[in-house]
């Protein structure tokens, strides 16, 4: 995964726009930002690191290994392959969907058939917000994490981001929770209520054990991973302070940037926020009526850069 | 592999620890000490920890800087959890640290509180329980899980997800693997994962139907990483049970690593990181099975795995320290002839002899070969056959337990003589197993000598005598291996090594500085302190002290709850200022601190004992329903002692008592009530320092001294610390409570208390440096008369006693002192030759002095007297007037009317060994006649309170409870002791078997083991030898005499032992006296638990 650079020549960095700031609010410890992509900068994203982002998405669904020794199970794995569409390969084994990170042939066939696994369009916003925090705001993000991983009976959902982000003094874990929506409304529904932006953000805030949690995350990925060092910085500072961390919340949507979409929000995530945590709300606002379209236009990104 | 102080030591300067900052680290410290003490003990002591800063943003600072500390030892752990799965060595130091981190994060971890949804709850759990195995501390997480019930209970699995469900019942299956409670535990496991697969069916298509493509995608993999889990947990609950495969690991760590791979994939992070860590968990649990530390072992030793994963209360798992002896330590090693294992008091040492006694069994099965045990005092022996009678016998071993009588009785020696199939465990007190070595009474090859609490070695009054038993072994059965168990000494490689008599073959197992305890520890003063509130009020305080580290770090002075304790005035404990009435401070404590569970409340002497026993009963209320237990033990007092025998009233409020003033049957029974929690209080002396081997809540101590043979004496810190250790009872308590009484020697006892216990030293040793101080060394030859050395006498007479000239014997010394540790430390030791000089010189002095009398010595050697102690028996008799014919030996005429038991008892007061133990004759003059007569009357079968009255009653002693004890005294440790000895010997020296047919010489060697049990007839004898309750041993022995045909030639402990067992309750009621408050049944029970037959 590509780790941001700053400030390209057009504003462009490897396919990612810094776009136009179309607002600022507040102030340090809690700011607001609005941004405006044009539809070139967003299909230059697409077709770049979005999908890239997407494809890494697929390879690291590495399950036929892990499922063959079910066969001499007592449980049935025929559920499964439905659900994963996995086929009969010429030798009687199952066929892994993507192997590796890289697209191969075999998986390609799986993806086809299930027109591009079962991407979603909120997916795709998830994506733009990580492809963006990664480019433009020295955030790396080293695993994909959280994919959708609904937990019932749990107060406290894993963030969808997890990562460090670069700061003048050193790595600082960086923790970012995504919304996509297509509403018209300001602010669209998805910034408040139980599992909107603003409560995740709350939540990443106040509750230790949910940042804990991926930090013990990352801590197991780190053993031989070339980022070990940026992980230990953050952490020896986070062990010193774990409120010492930077909190991204991005909206990703295709209505005309407006103000009032991340006010309420600054102010109140602004109240209580301790002095060492740094909150950034992001407004990401796509052309009109592009977010509809978000999982169609990548696999067709794709199919052009195949061509 | 275990974890020690060293790796605990390394882990601070790990990178996540050493961010935390030391100042943090140590604050973070001392908040979990604290949290953990109120936690436990708040409600009887109200804690006052000194906050650093106030406030309840001290309070909520308190609560980050704990989590972040655990945070950073997690990912300490989390660093070597991979290296925690793999076994080659490679990882060695990343294992040390994953353990060492996982160790301290619990600590940290388990002081949190669950909130959240249920599965916040279910994963707070998992991981709480897997730090608590991959740190080796399991026994803590099984007291966590007592404490926290509720948060075990798995969801309601009603309207939830078929994922979700699944992952609720491996909660629950896992919840059972960590807690191991039954054999149901672990079964109930296969039962819920083959339930799953039932269930698949139907729920998972529901769920698959419900999703959308993509969320079915997520699902799929999440099932694939539940099922392999679930595939994980069933081999490994099946392993537990049956140990059916030689290696479950490879079938569990395909499982796993399947699952992660699928949770990987999927990106859960939380899924993710909780099977790593249950999967370093099944390989703590595997390698901790008992399965597992067989797997090589012979079939005996498997055979016994299967019956401890069987039985009522089954064992699946090692302890920590266990496991760390057995597969790391070598315990097993079979080139290694001598084992010395120092093992933190409650480390379970007792499983890990019977590993190494069941494998020297099978090693020297084909020669007869047997296994000694060998316990320091009769309590412990009889525990300790209980115990391995329990064990050992489902797998067809059959273990006999000799009495404390210093000579070996008839039966014993029949016994002895037998072949294997009368025993193959032996279990006896040093000096009687030296005895019965020394005269060769058993041919069979002595296999393994196993000693326990092997630190007596350095005791005063009988550490001379357990060494030079110990190198008479050596020298007498050169074929024979050694377990030495000891709590709390360093450096024991060099005693390994004097054992094995070579260096490759000695080896010392220390586990005394690891981390794993049983439980953690308050340790503290207490003391009286004016309370203005109330007339005449007084309170206690509590100070802890944090001068060891094997106590919890705790500052502070404490309030102990209650105004003027047991109702007792001010003016009893606090004396113009000054402390006082220290026991009534003890008892209160005990009292308070006994809602936790028992307490034991120490005085030096008896009187006192019994006086704190007498306040808790009046101020504590009466139990409302004391159950058949307290019942049963209170018709036993009443049967055998007195109707109103004062501790039967005590036990009406949850008193007991334990002291030298007791028999042995009642304090066993007394230790039974407080081992199963029936006691509130425990009141003893400070003697059962060396008896006591069962834990308890809370142990108090109102004076730190013995009283020894000349005057009081001070415990050594490693006695002390063993007693500290019974404090907290494993899964139980996670806090023992040991307190100090104050008193007025503050700084003494503080002192007492950071005295560290150090290396043990041999007696031999002790006294040359006395000597030496004393500038006597030169003249040692002349001091070797005096009492201390009489057991070095003993020692060198058995050398003369067999050897075929005086040559041979002046050949010899050298070899003879080398086999003692004492001399073997003083050789090795340049500085100290001279010592080992002069003790050379002296002992071929003595020894050329004894082969002058050679017969004498032969005498000595046989009954166990000195040499010098024969001659005075010798003179003693042969002063007598009118010689004692064969006819005045026999028990009817020796104990009758006119018998001459009164000048034997003249006799045996001429001789220093016998008269020693009769000046634990109390109360009484001490005189022949006096002794003579409780001696006839306790053969005869006079009731205790009866004997107390006429020998020992006193007018202002309204309940005879002081006669009573007096009584008690004197005949179990005067009469049974000296007085059954004494006859042996004398009966030995006399010749009086010489002109004895075989019936009259069955008889008269009966006749010490009558005096010992009280009881005059044979088949009493060998009831008693049974533990049967001597108020209806003779009634039962002549049931059995009827029931063998009345020829007496098929007598024998064991067979008489069948016998019982197959009595029941119509039987012994039919024997029963008609005035006992015992019940034919209530016989029966008591029986059986004196026997071992019911634990």
């Amino acid at each position: 995964m590509a780790n941001g650079g700053e400030h390209g020549a057009g504003g462009t960095v490897a396919g990612v726009a810094r776009g136009v700031v179309e607002y600022e609010l507040g102030a340090e410890p809690c700011t607001g930002t609005g941004i405006r992509w044009t539809a070139d900068e967003l299909d230059g994203a697409l077709a770049g690191p979005v999908a890239a982002l997407l494809r890494d998405d697929a390879g690291s669904m590495l399950v036929g290994e892990a499922l063959s020794p079910l066969l001499e199970s007592g449980f049935s794995i025929t559920g499964i392959e439905g659900a994963l569409a996995l086929e009969q390969g010429p030798t009687g084994r199952l066929i892994r969907v993507g192997s590796d990170g890289a697209y191969s042939a075999s998986a390609r066939r799986v993806e086809r058939a299930t027109g591009h696994g079962s991407l979603t369009n909120w997916r795709v916003g998830e994506a733009i917000a990580e492809a963006y925090l990664s480019h433009r705001r020295g955030c790396f993000f080293p695993w994909p994490v959280g994919r959708d991983v609904r937990r019932p009976g749990s107060s406290l959902p894993g963030a969808d981001l997890v990562g460090f982000v670069r700061m003048p003094d050193g790595d600082r874990f960086t923790f970012g929770e995504v919304k996509t929506s297509a509403q018209d409304r300001y602010p669209p529904d998805v910034m408040g209520g139980r599992s909107g932006l603003r409560r995740q953000l709350e939540d990443l805030r106040d509750h230790v054990a949910l940042r804990d949690q991926a930090v013990r995350y990352l801590a197991m990925r780190s053993r031989d991973a070339g980022w070990r060092e940026r992980f230990r910085g953050a952490a020896m500072r986070y062990l010193r302070d774990s409120r010492d961390v930077r909190l991204y919340g991005v909206l990703v949507r295709d209505a005309p940037p407006g103000e009032r979409d991340l006010q309420g929000a600054v102010a109140e995530l602004a109240t209580g926020c301790p002095d060492a945590t740094l909150i950034a709300l992001i407004g990401l606002y796509l052309p009109d009526g592009r977010i509809g379209s978000l999982a169609d236009d990548v696999r067709s990104a794709v199919r052009g850069g195949e061509a | 592999m275990i974890v020690t102080a060293e790796t605990l030591a390394a882990l601070r300067t790990h990178w996540a620890v050493s961010a935390i900052g030391e100042r943090d680290l140590e604050r973070a410290e001392q908040l979990a000490d604290e949290r953990l003490a109120q936690e436990n003990v708040g409600r009887q002591i109200a804690f006052n920890f000194a906050p650093d800063h106030g406030g309840s943003d001290a309070d909520r600072d308190d609560e980050e800087l704990l989590d972040r500390v655990a945070l950073a030892f997690e990912l300490a752990a989390v660093e070597g959890l991979e290296a925690l799965v793999h076994r080659s060595g490679l990882d060695h130091r990343l294992r040390e640290q994953a353990m060492a981190a996982s160790h301290k994060a619990f600590e940290f971890r388990r002081l949190g509180h669950v909130s959240g949804g249920p599965l916040d709850r279910v994963l707070f759990v998992l991981r709480l329980s897997a730090l608590a195995y991959c740190g080796d501390r399991w026994p803590d997480l099984r007291r966590w899980y007592a404490e926290h019930e509720e948060s075990l209970k798995a969801p309601s699995v009603v309207d939830v997800p078929w994922d979700t469900r699944v992952l609720y019942r491996l909660f629950h299956c896992w919840v059972r693997l960590f807690r191991k409670r039954g054999w149901d535990d672990l079964d109930r496991v296969r039962e819920t994962i083959a339930g799953l697969r039932d269930d698949q069916r139907q729920h998972e298509a529901r769920q698959f139907e419900d999703g959308s493509d993509y969320e079915n995608r997520v699902t799929a993999l999440r099932l694939v990483a539940l099922y392999h889990w679930a595939e994980a947990t069933e081999t490994l609950a099946r392993y537990l049970l049956q140990g059916d495969a030689v290696d479950p690991l490879v079938e569990i760590d395909k499982h796993f690593e399947a699952a992660i791979k699928a949770a990987s994939s999927l990106g859960d992070a939380v899924l993710d990181v909780l099977l790593r860590c249950l999967h370093a968990s099944a390989h703590v649990m595997v390698r901790s099975a008992l399965w597992w530390a067989v797997r090589r072992v012979n079939s005996a030793t498997t055979a016994f795995v299967r019956s401890l994963a069987k039985r009522a209360q089954p064992i699946f798992q090692l302890l920590p320290p266990q496991r760390a002896a057995l597969l790391e330590e070598g315990q097993l090693d079979q080139a290694k002839t001598a084992i010395v294992v120092d093992m933190p008091t409650s480390g379970g040492k007792t499983l890990l002899a019977e590993f190494r006694m069941l494998q020297a069994l099978n090693q020297f099965r084909d020669a007869g070969g047997w296994v000694a045990y060998v316990a320091p005092t009769r309590a412990l022996c009889a525990q300790i056959t209980r115990r391995l009678r329990r064990d050992f016998e489902p797998i067809g071993i059959r273990v006999e337990q000799l009495t404390s009588a210093v000579e070996v009785d008839a039966f014993e020696g029949d016994l002895l003589a037998a072949g294997q199939e009368a025993f193959e465990v032996l279990i006896a007190t040093p000096e009687k197993l030296s005895l019965a070595i020394r005269n060769k009474r058993i041919e069979r090859p002595l296999s393994l000598l196993v000693m326990d609490e092997a630190h007596n070695l350095e005791a005063e009054g009988r550490g001379l005598r357990i060494e030079l038993f110990l190198a008479t072994v050596q020298r007498d059965c050169p074929e024979t291996h050694f377990l030495l168990l000891m709590p709390f000494v360093e450096g024991t490689v060099d005693i390994a090594r004097w054992l094995a008599q070579d260096d490759s073959a000695g080896r010392s197992i220390s586990l005394g500085t690891t981390a794993w305890k049983p439980n953690e520890r308050i340790l503290g003063l207490y003391r009286a302190a004016k309370e203005e509130s109330e007339r005449a009020g007084w309170r206690l305080e509590f100070e802890t002290l944090t001068v060891t580290p094997k106590a919890l770090r705790l500052r502070g002075t404490h309030r102990v709850n209650g105004v003027r304790p047991l109702g007792v005035p001010r003016s009893t404990v606090l004396q113009r200022g000054s402390q006082a009435g220290l026991s009534t401070q003890t008892a209160a404590m005990a009292s308070v601190l006994s809602q936790r569970g028992t307490s034991v409340a120490i005085a030096n002497r008896v009187d006192s004992v019994w006086a704190m026993a007498r306040r808790l009963t009046e101020s504590m209320p009466a139990i409302e329903d004391p159950g058949s237990d307290i019942r049963l033990v209170q018709d036993f007092l009443r049967t055998e002692i007195a109707d109103d025998f004062e501790l039967v009233g005590m036990l009406e409020h949850g008193v007991g008592v334990h002291h030298a003033g007791l028999s042995d049957e009642t304090r066993s029974l007394m230790e039974w009530l407080a081992e199963s929690g029936h006691l509130k209080v425990l009141c003893a002396t400070t003697t059962i320092a060396q008896g006591i081997d069962f834990p308890v809540s809370s142990v108090f101590l109102a004076s730190r001294h013995f009283p020894g043979a000349w005057g009081q004496v001070e415990m050594t810190p490693r006695e002390f610390w063993n007693l500290a250790g019974r404090a907290g009872r494993l899964g139980h308590d996670s806090v023992g409570v040991v307190g100090l009484a104050e008193g007025t020697d503050r700084a003494e006892t503080m002192a007492f208390v950071q005295k560290t216990t150090g290396a043990l030293v041999s007696r031999l040793v002790t006294l040359l440096d006395e000597l030496a101080r004393e500038g006597e060394l030169a003249g040692l030859a002349g001091v070797l008369w005096k009492d201390q050395w009489e057991d070095f006498r003993c020692y060198v007479a058995h050398l003369c006693a067999e050897a075929r000239n005086l040559d041979a014997v002046l050949a010899d010394s050298e070899q003879l002192l080398r086999h003692t540790y004492g001399y073997a430390t003083l050789r090795a030791d340049p500085a100290r030759r001279q010592q080992a000089e002069a003790l050379l010189t002296a002992t071929r002095e003595y020894a050329s002095a004894c082969m002058d009398k050679r017969g004498v010595v032969q005498l000595a050697d046989s009954t166990g007297f000195s040499p010098e102690g024969v001659s005075r028996a010798m003179g003693g008799l042969r002063e007598l007037e009118g010689r004692l014919t064969a006819d005045d030996w026999m028990p009817d005429s020796l104990f009758g009317n006119e018998g001459r038991i009164s000048d034997l008892f003249g006799v045996m007061l001429r001789v220093p060994q016998l008269k020693r133990q009769f000046a634990d004759a109390v109360g009484t003059s001490g005189g022949q006649g006096e002794l003579s007569g409780i001696a006839r009357d306790w053969v005869n079968g006079e009731r205790l309170r009866e004997i107390a009255v006429r020998y020992f009653g006193r007018a202002a002693d309204s309940r005879d409870t002081r006669a009573i004890t007096d009584a008690c005294r004197t005949i179990y440790r005067a009469i049974a002791n000296g007085g059954a000895w004494g006859l042996s010997a004398l009966g030995a020296l006399a010749g009086a078997g010489e002109d004895l047919d075989d019936d009259g010489r069955r008889r008269l060697s009966a006749l010490p083991a009558m005096v010992y049990h009280g009881v005059r007839s044979e088949e009493g004898v060998l009831m008693r030898m049974n533990a049967v309750p001597r108020s209806v041993a003779v009634q039962v022995g002549d049931l059995y005499r009827q029931a063998d045909g009345g020829t007496g030639r098929g007598y024998t402990i064991g067979h008489a032992r069948a016998f019982l067992q197959d009595m029941d309750a119509a039987a012994w009621g039919r024997v029963r006296p008609a005035d006992a408050a015992l019940s034919g049944g209530d016989y029966r029970r008591v029986w059986r638990i004196l026997s071992g037959e019911e634990l």
